[in-house]
């Protein structure tokens, strides 16, 4: 049993999992999942794929370089088995993979670092530089606001409606008249139809 | 080349073979016929009988063809001991009547069918399939004899014995009851009978033996006479053609005693008269039943005549006593260095093929390069250890043995971490796991992984000490924050916005197919506009000023305000004629007139609809069978789409 | 003393075999009745370890080795790797060769001090056959055949080759390994020999099938049980002659 890496795109091969490529040459590729065969096939180069580990390195978008990666190798000559070798080996390897991921962490920020200024930079040149556009966004805004206010407000007149019709059956005069000035829209196309039918 | 014969089946006698055929065709051909089929039918039945009948005689007869030998093609030895055995003659005619007969059997099979093919009625048919099947059966049965024959020396050519002409062989020959059987038995393991009367031996025997890794055969031949050959029988027969060709080394018996009943001279007489059969073979006088007596006890007369044997080249004589086993084995590696040396002697002067082995005979001698000494590495041990004998009680116990106890092959699994070199016993059986956390174990088996670590720890450290891993959390007070908060909105907004207007400048563009309204032909409103530019951000209320003036006044009639649509004109901007009717509620009441109007409408309309009509008007009929649905092939792909 | 065995009724022993002066290594079987024919002959003297190389039972193949090192190829895995470590001495060094030709049986033939290889072989591979096996390297053909180690069987003792090398081609190998050379089969008549029997200093172990012509030939040459090599060019010379042609 052993973990091997894909060929194309660095991640572990499981055993039971992925494809074998053995060229006439003897030299055996493994791949991960149908996708980096695919591509291999396509004679794509990994380097140039962005999704793959070879990329991300060549880009220095990760830790290629660093003295925790040089634990694990392919070792041509065994060595006897020893049971206090391998349990500290199993302890060192716990160990190792705290300390290649806290690393991994710094190098992240490390490289993201300065680009919160970039960015606002950037925004603050496109505000300048596009006065007209932040003046219909101005309009858009404000008839947003508009039109929240007209619904509150229609809200608000609806539960107190509510409101009174619940408490009293009659409605007040001023009301009804509010009302009809409300609605004269609706009312006339309704109008429009009838007056045409009576003719 | 074939040197047994023991795989030739068994002949039937010519009625067996009769029977086996008819009944062969009577069960795999069909048996019923009626009057009234087709003439073509019942052709076809009794040809069908005919040839089937035909093939099985074929068959038979040529199985025999095949299996027993063409005496022409054997080796002379054996064609020679064929003729004596089974008179060559006899045979030849007997295979040559049945090769006749088989032909003759296609040949009925042939004309019948023939004549079957105008066959007019059932009952002409049945009639010529019947005089076909006699023929034939009269051409078998007079095979009676040859078959019987042929029966007979199968029997008898089954039991020869394989004897290869061209491998080393060692002949036994002499007058009857000379002791050739009995050293025989010496030499190989064959269970020759010896008895103590002439001609006990009826025909040839081989045993082998080994001798320097190579495999010999000698052959035990009857008894010779000495009289001319015309006059030998069969049983002798055997013998000189053995003698004669077969490449061998000849071991001439004699017995001095003259238990055998014959002289020492006509002894002698008879190794005479049979010298041409030994040109170009080594020759071996064996004096046998030393028991008895010895060359030396004999008088010096009949010394001379033994001694005169010599004078043939390539002749030497011994002396053995099969009865004591004495000088046996000397006799019988005398004879096969003498037979070896004379095949080698042949092979060297053909110089083809022995070009091949010169490479195998000789070993090359390495030519010193340097000083080094390179010694063989040979562990003391191997000179202790016993050697191992599946006999001894005492012997080692094997892997085999353990397998064995514990069930077998198969059942048994040996342990293949018992012989393990730890450096603790208790380590042997321990389950190490491959893999960690997605990590393979092996790779970082290294005896120096706790240093390495260490150093690792170490560099860990002082990265820790230089503030590696400080991370600068950037706060800034809230003012600044919501202020580049806002920046950031706007910009977002921007970015949005120029993204939406580029799909839509790309939406405008992309005219798939459509025809390019001509700007000029683009009407827009005002409204349009003023809508535009209210939300482009200008202030609007100039343009609505404008506008004001500059539309066209309506003039409002009387008749309008008396239909009531005034404010609906005015409003649409539009100059309609005035009196225009609905046509569609033209002159019907509204009410329920009106509704039933509607009803029959849509009544009327939907069978219509159903038919995919245009309107009333539709008298179109469908195209029925439409010529792209119903020509061309079919291939891959559906019904409706070709 | 040269012995008969078969591995499931093949004969080719030296497929399924590795056998040097200090370890033999045999292919795990079906049943123990291959390696106790080992067994038998070696007793205690040296270890023999049931193996597997990369998973096939082909060991003989895979492997070259000597008293000093063993190689195996790059697809042996950890676990055959790390049991083959656990089963030898520490006097035995066991390295992975990375080689395009795979089956290093095939492609090197060797004793303790020299060692026949592959004309294709890779630089590096031979300078870690130097290293592991301390022998001295040569690139070279036997009968014109590239596949040195299936075509020759080798102990320090003595070489037996492919039975259609030329006299001069023995003459200059045998000059190379320092060893009497002879051309010959086994397993009645095959020329695999390398395939066909393993051999070291004491033992050699060939196929059932081997005739006595040929066995004796073998310890001849090998000069097992105190045979002398000269041997084939006297007595067994007719016996050869006879079989031969």
């Amino acid at each position: 049993m052993r973990i091997y890496s894909c060929h194309f795109c660095s991640s572990p091969v499981y055993p039971g999992h992925g494809i074998t490529f053995v060229r006439n040459d003897a030299k055996e590729f493994k791949f991960c999942r149908s996708k980096c065969h695919k591509n291999f096939k396509q004679r794509r180069n990994p380097r140039k794929l962005r999704w793959t580990k070879a990329f991300r390195k060549a880009a220095g978008k990760e830790l290629a370089v660093d003295s925790t990666l040089t634990f694990a190798k392919r070792r041509n000559v065994p060595v006897r088995y020893n049971r206090e070798l391998v349990q500290t080996t199993l302890k060192a390897m716990a160990r190792i993979e705290e300390i290649r991921q806290r690393r991994e962490r710094a190098f992240y920020k490390n490289r993201m670092r300065g680009n919160k200024e970039r960015a606002l930079a950037s925004d603050k040149k496109l505000v300048e530089q596009n006065p007209e556009l932040l003046k219909m966004r101005e309009v858009e805004l404000r008839i947003k606001e508009e039109k929240r206010a007209a619904r509150e407000e229609k809200k608000r007149q609806e539960e107190l409606e509510a409101e009174q019709q619940s408490d009293e059956m009659e409605i007040s005069e001023e009301e009804q008249e509010e009302e009809e000035q409300e609605e004269p829209q609706t009312i006339l196309l309704k109008n429009r139809r009838r007056n045409k039918v009576k003719f | 080349m074939q040197l047994t014969w023991k795989d030739i089946p068994s002949v039937p006698t010519s009625n067996d073979m009769l029977d086996i055929v008819l009944n062969r065709t009577q069960r795999k051909t069909p048996t019923v016929i009626r009057q009234g089929f087709q003439i073509q039918r019942i052709r076809a039945f009794y040809m069908r009988k005919v040839k089937f009948t035909a093939e099985g005689f074929v068959e038979k007869l040529d199985e025999i063809l095949q299996k027993f030998p063409n005496i022409n093609d054997l080796h002379p030895f054996h064609r020679d001991l064929m003729d004596t055995l089974y008179e060559k003659n006899h045979y030849k005619v007997s295979l040559g009547s049945i090769s006749k007969a088989k032909a003759f059997v296609e040949q009925i099979s042939r004309d019948y069918i023939r004549l079957l093919k105008f066959g007019q009625s059932l009952f002409q048919c049945k009639q010529l399939k019947r005089a076909a099947l006699g023929r034939m059966a009269t051409t078998v049965k007079k095979l009676k004899d040859a078959l019987l024959y042929l029966e007979q020396v199968r029997q008898h050519i089954g039991r020869l014995p394989s004897i290869d002409p061209n491998t080393r062989t060692l002949l036994i020959c002499g007058y009857p009851n000379v002791g050739k059987s009995s050293f025989l038995r010496c030499i190989t393991k064959a269970d020759v009978d010896v008895q103590p009367y002439a001609f006990t031996t009826k025909s040839l025997y081989v045993g082998h033996f080994d001798y320097k890794y190579l495999r010999f055969q000698a052959i035990d031949t009857p008894g010779i006479l000495d009289r001319p050959t015309e006059e030998m029988n069969n049983i002798e027969m055997q013998s000189i053609y053995a003698i004669a060709h077969l490449r061998s080394c000849v071991l001439y018996f004699m017995d001095l005693s003259e238990q055998c009943g014959f002289s020492i001279e006509s002894q002698v007489k008879l190794f005479n008269s049979i010298k041409p059969l030994f040109a170009n073979k080594s020759v071996l006088v064996v004096i046998n039943k030393t028991d008895i007596i010895h060359v030396e006890d004999l008088d010096t007369e009949r010394q001379k005549l033994i001694n005169s044997m010599l004078e043939t080249p390539g002749v030497e004589i011994m002396q053995t006593s099969c009865y004591n086993e004495d000088n046996v084995m000397q006799v019988r590696n005398k004879a096969c260095e003498k037979l070896l040396t004379s095949r080698i002697e042949q092979k060297l002067k053909g110089s083809g093929r022995v070009n091949n082995v010169l490479n195998k005979i000789h070993v090359s001698k390495p030519v010193a390069r340097d000083e080094m000494d390179r010694e063989p590495h040979i562990p003391e041990a191997v000179k202790l250890l016993k050697k191992y004998d599946s006999n001894d009680p005492e012997r080692r116990k094997l892997a085999k043995d353990i397998e064995l106890e514990n069930g077998g092959a198969g059942v048994y699994n040996i342990n293949l971490k018992d012989k393990y070199i730890l450096d603790d016993e208790e380590w042997k059986n321990d389950a190490m796991p491959e893999i960690l956390e997605g990590k393979n174990v092996y790779d970082f088996l290294d005896p120096d992984i706790a240093l390495k670590l260490q150093a690792l720890e170490e560099e860990e450290e002082q990265l820790e000490r230089e503030g590696f891993y400080d991370s600068d959390n950037d706060m800034e007070d809230d003012e600044q924050a919501s202020d580049i908060n806002r920046i950031r909105e706007k910009a977002q907004w921007i970015r949005d916005k120029q993204k939406m207007m580029i799909n839509d400048a790309r939406l405008k563009k992309h005219l798939s197919n459509r025809a390019i309204m001509p700007r000029s032909k683009i009407t827009k409103s005002f409204g349009d506009l003023e809508n535009h530019m209210y939300l482009v951000g200008h202030d609007t209320n100039v343009l609505k000023d404008k506008k004001g003036k500059s539309k066209k006044q309506f003039n409002v009639k009387g008749s309008d305000i008396l239909r009531g649509s005034i404010e609906d004109d005015i409003r649409s901007g539009g100059t309609k004629p005035l009196n225009q009717t609905d046509r569609l509620y033209d002159g019907i009441d509204d009410g329920a007139l009106r509704s039933k109007t509607d009803r029959i409408v849509k009544m009327e309309r939907r069978e219509r609809n159903r038919n995919s009509k245009k309107g009333e008007a539709d008298r179109t009929i469908g195209d029925q069978m439409p010529k792209h649905l119903f020509s061309g092939k079919r291939g891959i792909g559906k019904t409706d789409f070709r | 003393m040269a012995a008969r065995a078969q591995f499931e009724n093949s004969n080719e022993v030296g497929v399924f075999s590795k056998l040097t002066n200090s370890y033999a290594l045999v292919a795990v079987g079906g049943s123990e009745n291959f390696y106790s024919a080992f067994e038998a002959e070696l007793g205690d003297v040296i270890p023999i370890i049931h193996t597997t190389i990369a998973g096939t039972r082909i060991v003989g193949r895979m492997t070259a080795g000597n008293r000093r090192g063993l190689l195996v190829p790059t697809q042996t895995t950890d676990q055959e790797l790390l049991h083959l470590r656990n089963s030898l001495p520490d006097s035995v060094k066991i390295q992975r060769i990375e080689e395009r030709l795979s089956a290093l049986g095939n492609v090197i033939c060797c004793n303790d001090y020299v060692a026949l290889v592959h004309p294709d072989i890779e630089r590096e591979t031979e300078e870690i056959i130097a290293d592991v096996l301390g022998v001295e390297v040569f690139k070279q053909t036997i009968a014109g055949n590239v596949l040195v180690g299936s075509y020759c069987a080798l102990s320090n003792q003595g070489g037996l080759v492919h039975p259609q090398t030329s006299i001069q081609d023995q003459e200059e190998l045998s000059s190379l390994l320092q060893v009497p050379i002879v051309a010959g089969t086994v397993n009645r008549g095959s020329n695999v020999v390398g395939a066909g029997m393993v051999v070291n200093d004491w033992l050699a172990v060939a196929g059932l099938d081997t005739s006595a012509p040929e066995l004796s030939v073998i310890e001849s040459i090998f000069r097992l049980q105190d045979n002398q090599p000269d041997a084939i060019g006297s007595n067994l010379r007719d016996t050869l002659i006879e079989t031969y042609s």
